[in-house]
């Protein structure tokens, strides 16, 4: 676990403070920028200028020129994709806000930084985007970014965003907006990159418990969260993991409060996938306070598709994927609050991708 | 914190109550979550152009570890009769982090313009869209091997009002309803949803078996418990799921309770609910 004192927290901070860092160096952050104080810093200030203050250019300085950028619904590769998909989402959202509301960390190994950054937006449709037509509504959404940094430059990154609870209050329907998606076609590469992971994932012995991937008592505790409630089904330890009035946000508008509740959430969130697994594919841990400890955890699920709403019927048993992140706050060895995301829109737009390509296969081979 | 709340209904200080907040502040309010001043001033903006500027009737305050509570009863230039917020505010000193608002849209429904320009004799509260939550199922039941939240599990108290306090919650969490008789003093009197007026405590039992009524397979969750000492009361905030059975659709509830406490019963509590944002945000 990282265990500098005065990094930067923005829990409370005005965006004034967070631009305006006031605290001596932190960390050596060697090949940065002399004005970063820590990585916290680095990605809460980079961000604001790139997306809030519309220097798309900036890119072509925080980012590397080969920068692979993994989405569930899309993959892009280098610096060009970076900015055309940037400008895109700001063209569609022209009032996006990104607010950081976490950034938790690892130092790893070579002066590389690993950073889960986790923000919320509030942004306004007034132009097409990959949804459909301008709605003209405003919504807010979790985005969970996790990027390697390496001298000054993002050099790989993982995002997801929860574009359900969006969708839902842009007025549209998930499924709808899935299918809409579906007709976009993907990268030979997005579409290689679903297939190794999926069947990675899918080869793991669920019921045997997963070796942790960092050191310490956390990460043996988030390893022990997701095999017990994800890997093992096993809901009635929900109370091993969560406080009585632990909250909990999953994607698409799933709340909770409470064991009874999460549990709820569990059971009818793996129902659509029954025979699930994960794997916890990277973890990092930041003190949050003196008594609380931040837990960030990027997971991939694979299993097969159990619909549960008679309008994706056709797509029972097609294989599942989800490239998910979660925040966990953990005080006391129980977790206090979750934030989950994954997008749920992507993950049925692929389903129909999927289920097209069998269809016309299976055309083709009948013809 | 206090002052720019109600700075903000008496005086339209929109700015003063802005400043306190940052950008990653949560204000609830109507079943809906505004993030910062930003998406908050359109709900503070809604109220004081639909009612006015407000002169405040009574304002009560509360001091938790972790939250503040403030009730007031308002009086709206434009409406003939009072209406109450309540307020749970998380905040450090310098800056708000989170309010859970409760705006008594009933009364605000049962209440009348001063200057009937306006068509309606009756005032429709103009509500955000609700956030569109997804409530899921769940097992409602309380096993004996299944832990559920009592407020001296989350809270410190001591231990008489402990005692009241974990009484009070088996009336909502088990339907123990015998507890009205010995909870309450004789002359306790109760605040709801719809009313600013106290009544006779039995006006409490009425409003739970409406709830038994309209909700089946309800399921009630402490969210926080604070309690002020100087003052003996505590505020609970809580949920209450359950099927709404004229549509068969899982529904939430959010609730803000605040209970007085002397010589170990319940002498006054308020309970306030926000039904027409519920109604909307379920399609109910």
């Amino acid at each position: 676990m990282n265990k500098h004192n005065n990094m930067t927290q923005p829990y409370w901070l005005p965006l004034s403070s967070v631009l305006n860092p006031q605290g001596n160096k932190q960390q050596p952050l060697i090949g940065f920028d002399d004005e970063f104080v820590d990585i916290v810093d680095y990605i809460l200030r980079i961000t604001h200028r790139i997306w809030e203050q519309k220097n798309i250019g900036l890119c072509y300085r925080y980012y590397a020129d080969v920068c692979p950028v993994f989405t569930l619904g899309a993959y892009g590769e280098n610096i060009e994709d970076v900015i055309q998909g940037t400008l895109k989402t700001i063209a569609a959202f022209p009032d996006r806000s990104l607010i950081g509301e976490n950034v938790v960390f690892s130092e790893e190994a070579n002066e590389h930084y690993y950073s889960s950054h986790l923000i919320s937006s509030v942004m306004t449709n007034t132009g097409n985007s990959e949804f459909g037509p301008a709605t003209h509504k405003t919504g807010r959404v979790t985005t969970i970014a996790d990027c390697v940094c390496f001298e000054n430059k993002i050099v790989k990154e993982w995002l997801v965003r929860d574009n359900g609870f969006l969708v839902k209050q842009l007025g549209l329907n998930i499924i709808n907006v899935a299918k809409h998606m579906a007709n976009i076609p993907s990268k030979e590469k997005h579409t290689q990159w679903l297939n190794d992971e999926f069947n990675r994932v899918i080869a793991i012995d669920q019921r045997v418990a997963s070796t942790p991937i960092v050191e310490g008592e956390l990460a043996a505790f988030a390893h022990t969260w997701l095999d017990t409630l994800f890997n093992q089904k096993q809901f009635a330890k929900v109370h091993e993991f969560y406080s009585l009035t632990a909250t909990q946000q999953w994607p698409s508008g799933r709340m909770a409060t409470g064991l009874a509740q999460i549990n709820g959430v569990f059971i009818q969130f793996f129902a659509t996938c029954p025979d699930a697994k994960l794997t916890i594919d990277h973890i990092a841990i930041t003190p949050f306070d003196e008594t609380t400890t931040d837990v960030a955890i990027r997971w991939s699920l694979a299993g097969h598709f159990n619909p549960q709403n008679s309008e994706l019927s056709e797509l029972k048993q097609q294989p599942y994927f989800i490239l998910g992140a979660s925040h966990l706050r953990i005080k006391n060895k129980k977790i206090i609050e979750e934030i989950t995301v994954f997008d749920e829109v992507a993950l049925y737009a692929n389903l129909f991708k999927a289920h097209a390509l069998v269809n016309k296969s299976q055309w083709e081979e009948n013809a | 914190m206090i002052k720019a709340i109600i700075d903000l209904y008496t005086k339209a200080d929109i700015e003063g109550l802005s400043s306190k907040l940052l950008r990653s502040s949560r204000w609830q309010q109507h079943h809906f979550t505004a993030m910062g001043a930003l998406q908050a001033q359109p709900l503070w903006l809604s109220f004081l152009a639909q009612y006015g500027v407000s002169e405040c009737v009574s304002h009560t305050h509360s001091v938790g570890a972790e939250r503040e509570t403030l009730q007031l009863v308002l009086q709206p230039k434009k409406l003939k009769n009072p209406v109450r917020l309540t307020f749970v505010i998380k905040h450090n000193g310098t800056f708000i982090k989170s309010v859970k608002c409760v705006v008594d849209t009933l009364s605000l429904a049962n209440n009348e313009y001063v200057n009937t320009t306006v068509n309606n004799s009756s005032v429709i509260p103009k509500l955000p869209k609700s956030d569109p939550i997804i409530v899921s199922d769940l097992d409602n039941q309380l096993h004996p091997t299944t832990f559920h939240a009592t407020p001296s599990a989350i809270c410190e108290l001591p231990s008489h009002t402990a005692r009241t306090l974990d009484n009070w919650w088996q009336i909502w969490q088990t339907n123990n309803l015998a507890q009205f008789e010995t909870l309450y003093t004789p002359s306790a009197t109760a605040v709801l949803a719809g009313n600013t007026q106290p009544q006779p405590i039995s006006a409490l039992l009425d409003c739970h078996l409406d709830f038994t009524q309209s909700l089946s397979r309800r399921y009630a969750q402490l969210e926080t418990v604070e309690y002020d000492s100087t003052q003996n009361q505590a505020t609970l905030c809580w949920t209450l799921d359950g099927s709404f059975n004229a549509k068969n659709v899982r529904v939430r509830q959010q609730i803000i309770s605040v209970i007085s406490i002397s010589d170990n019963q319940i002498t006054h509590e308020v309970t306030q609910f926000d039904t027409l944002a519920l109604n909307q945000q379920f399609a109910l």
